[in-house]
């Protein structure tokens, strides 16, 4: 199949950038399923869309970029299993078991009408495979569903970028040497548990979206929004679960802030300086009719709690009338899932706006010296704001979170609510 | 695809057999006989206890053989026995592993042949 030329559409560049931001994992989880090999499809991958970005300014995009990306992304992958016997070896055996599962030609039918499936839940359900570290999950989705870089996801993880590389490494040749299939699990029991596992990761995703480690620009839209797009595919997958439907309304009921979470020069705004006007009204719309069905659930979770925490903010007029008794009720059900410092912090500093903030610092230092809050700057942040609410010194905890903030955005804010 | 089940036991527990909650023969033996209908089962062997076993080991290249009875008294764990299963990914071998009587009470380890 060639390119079909169409030079009266949008510039390539477009939608080559496009492309790039929303396809790019798409056509990786494709290639993997396809050959069954992480290098080999990374590779045709690349080589894919570099070709894209010669051949598409010239000759014009061409009507299903998704398809002529795999189609050229196997080509190329032929080329080189042609010049590596060993390589051809082990994807003619993943092939031999795929035709014994999928109906032959149906691939071939798909790329013709461009009714491509998305393959992306299956990548992030492999990588979740029990027989691979949990460290190693985590890092392995970021990279090749979220598409980080290895820096990106080693800033994300907090872990040096050599060890993230290393890590990556090893798990690629573990799954190589065992033969890990990066499929949906079949049994449903299998998929159960390796659902909270996905779902950690995508909000890791999001998280790393939304409070970028590396760089000016605080929020990316295009992490934040494949986030979302991942939580709506399990969600889907998944109607009867919980927590993907919990997952799906948090990440929608924070996305819907973000046009009022950033001013015009990149600097975050504190959730009580927010223009609430500026919220997305159709976000919050759909996040709090998925929470409400969520939470009716008895599988709710951990998601759908700190969903039910996000909706209540949203649904305050304004930041004095938030309902904080019931954000600390929330809380409190969220530490009952599990010990987490940064819940913790959370709680006392709803416990500060409830009960005053002489109540919220006593709770917030009894937390110093915690190890999950030490390194987090928010925490400091949060010393320092209740401490000058007492009138108390908080230029040490000022210093604090300036030295530990991840980019040029982040300390701007910082400053600004010191002086604000 | 060839991956080898390790029965690993700890010497600290009950032997095949011994008691109610071990894994009596009859079990394996059965096991065995699932994993032949199912055409997947591609070698094996089991083990007398690991007292009747000699280990044997050189320092070096150069050093003379030192020999011991029994087994390696670093490791409470020892191999009871093997089974060779021929199958198409990990998957399989694990959904195998877990209706493994060796499983129960003690460790089977599950990893793939080296294909030279």
């Amino acid at each position: 199949m060639g390119p079909e030329a169409a030079p009266e559409r949008p510039a390539a560049d477009d939608v080559l950038a496009r492309v790039h931001r929303e396809e790019h994992s798409r056509l990786l989880a494709t290639l993997v399923r396809r050959f069954g090999d992480l290098d080999l499809a990374e590779e045709a991958a690349q080589e894919a869309m570099e070709r894209a970005l010669t051949t598409w300014p010239e000759q014009g995009v061409p009507e299903k970029p998704l398809a002529w990306l795999i189609t050229v992304a196997r080509r190329v992958a032929l080329d080189r299993v042609r010049r590596d016997t060993t390589l051809a070896r082990r994807v003619a055996e993943m092939h031999l078991q795929e035709r014994d599962r999928a109906a032959p030609g149906a691939d071939e039918q798909a790329l013709a009408s461009g009714d491509l499936p998305d393959d992306r839940l299956a990548m992030l359900m492999g990588c979740c495979h029990p027989a691979i570290a949990p460290a190693d999950r985590i890092a392995l989705m970021l990279r090749f569903v979220g598409l980080l870089s290895t820096a990106e996801t080693a800033a994300a993880l907090l872990v040096p970028t050599a060890t993230l590389a290393a890590r990556i490494t090893r798990a690629k040749k573990r799954i190589v040497a065992n033969r890990i299939p990066l499929t949906v699990p079949e049994d449903p029991a299998e998929r159960a548990r390796r659902l909270p596992l996905v779902l950690t990761a995508i909000s890791l995703v999001f998280t790393e979206g939304y409070a970028a480690t590396s760089g000016e620009a605080p929020i990316r839209q295009e992490l934040t929004g494949e986030a979302i797009r991942l939580a709506r595919i399990t969600h889907r997958l998944l109607p009867g679960a919980a927590e993907p439907q919990g997952l799906l309304a948090l990440l929608l009921l924070n996305d819907a802030r973000s046009r009022a979470r950033v001013d015009a020069d990149g600097t975050p705004v504190a959730l009580q300086d927010q223009d609430r006007s500026c919220w997305d009204a159709e976000k919050i719309e759909e996040g709090l009719a998925l929470v409400e069905e969520a939470a009716g659930r008895e599988d709710a979770g951990r998601f759908t709690i700190q969903a039910a925490i996000a909706a209540v903010h949203a649904e305050a007029p304004a930041f004095e009338s938030t309902d904080w008794a019931q954000i600390v009720s929330l809380y409190s059900l969220l530490l009952m899932q599990g010990e987490d410092p940064v819940v913790r912090m959370n709680r006392a500093i709803a416990i500060g706006r409830r009960d005053g903030p002489e109540a919220g610092l006593a709770l917030l230092e009894e937390l110093e010296g915690e190890p999950g809050l030490a390194g987090h700057h928010p925490y400091h942040v949060a010393l320092a704001l209740f401490r000058t609410e007492l009138g108390r010194d908080p230029d040490s905890a000022w210093a604090q979170a300036l030295a530990l903030a991840g980019n040029a955005a982040e300390r701007r804010f910082i400053a600004r609510r010191r002086h604000g | 695809m060839k991956y080898v089940l390790l029965l690993m036991g700890n010497l600290a527990d009950d032997r095949c057999g011994e008691s109610e909650e071990a894994p009596g023969v009859e079990e394996f033996i059965a096991f065995d006989a699932e994993l032949e209908k199912a055409g997947v089962l591609a070698g094996g062997f089991g083990l007398t206890d690991p007292e009747e076993g000699t280990s044997l080991t050189r320092a070096s290249r150069e050093a003379e053989p030192v020999i011991t009875a029994g087994p390696y008294a670093e490791s409470r764990e020892f191999v009871g026995g093997t089974i060779v299963l021929e199958v198409d990914s990990l998957d399989e071998a694990l959904a195998w592993a877990a209706k493994c009587p060796g499983a129960i009470g003690g460790r089977v380890e599950v990893r793939p042949m080296l294909e030279l």
